[in-house]
């Protein structure tokens, strides 16, 4: 008789992950994925592989001017909109909160005046960056509106940042991926006037 | 009937931070005597960088690398072997009660 009693052999291992590496990213255009490849070569047989993935976290950034001054910050059309932000610097599941100050230069009738939370993904090929917006979420924070030229108003601004995925703010050589928050007041015409105000989010406390 | 050998591996979380440790088990089960002859475990880095399609102007388009490794940190290779190479190992025997 051939006895076939299960046998178990079981090992441990510490893999040490490299400081200063692109955290785990899911995205639309760009995607950063870790995977743990474990082999094991057996002699006159098949070599066993197993695959795991590992989800790579993005802690608090130490040096977040860094990023923030690589990512593209823009102001179109002829009306000042400024966000007031207590920080830029957000854990994925914060509650973002602050003030979007308008001032148009003269008496303009307003369509409607928005705010979004979205998701910037952008590709570096040769010399251009192709990229594209994903939209988180969005606030309608008045219609129809007469705003007085020089007049500075003010309006309150609150947004969750999603922790469903991993998509924390991410810069490599290939591409980068991050969040902003956009303003833009639709006044009719052809172009409308908007500001955008970059983000740096993370998704794990510390390196503690 | 069930498979001869299997691996499998676990970890203790599998989440970890840059710079922090990753705690892998690895699970070896063999019906027989096999002599592995080296173990090892890559963590490796994939990116993937497509882009969004071309518009109409016919800028921008995917790029051709689709989940190959992502190169700057291909030099960050981690390599840690379970058992060392060249060494053979031999697994338990059964034993018939």
């Amino acid at each position: 008789m051939k006895c076939f009693a299960a046998e178990r052999s079981t090992y441990s291992a510490t893999l040490t992950v490299p400081d200063d590496v692109p955290p785990t990213y899911v995205g639309n255009y760009v995607g950063i994925w870790w995977v743990l490849e474990t082999k094991v070569a057996v002699r006159m047989a098949r070599d066993l592989k197993a695959k795991t993935a590992v989800f790579v976290l993005a802690p608090f950034p130490e040096d977040p001017s860094y990023l923030l001054t690589n990512l593209p910050q823009q102001a179109k059309g002829n009306c000042a909109l400024e966000f007031s932000l207590p920080t830029v610097v957000l854990k994925q599941g914060q509650i973002l909160e602050g003030k979007l100050s308008v001032q148009a230069v003269r008496d303009t009738d307003v369509r409607e005046l928005r705010v979004e939370l979205r998701r910037v993904e952008a590709v570096f090929k040769g010399p251009l960056m192709i990229w594209d917006v994903v939209p988180e979420d969005s606030t309608v924070l008045a219609t129809h509106f007469k705003l007085p030229g020089g007049l500075t108003q003010t309006y309150d601004v609150s947004f969750h940042v999603s922790s469903a995925h991993y998509q924390p703010t991410v810069a490599t050589h290939a591409g980068v991926a991050f969040w902003e928050l956009a303003a833009i007041l639709d006044h009719g015409r052809s172009r409308k006037c908007s500001a955008t105000q970059p983000l740096v989010i993370y998704n794990s406390e510390g390196r503690s | 009937m069930p498979r001869e050998k299997t691996l499998r591996v676990e970890l203790d979380t599998d989440e970890v931070l840059p710079g922090h440790d990753l705690k892998a088990t690895i699970i070896f089960r063999s019906r027989r005597d096999l002599r592995v002859q080296k173990a090892s475990m890559v963590l490796t880095c994939y990116g993937s960088f497509p882009g969004p399609p071309a518009n109409s102007y016919g800028y921008g388009g995917r790029s051709p690398i689709q989940g190959t490794p992502f190169t700057f940190v291909e030099h960050q290779l981690i390599e840690n072997e379970v058992l060392r190479s060249g060494t053979e190992h031999v697994f338990s025997d059964t034993h018939c009660p």
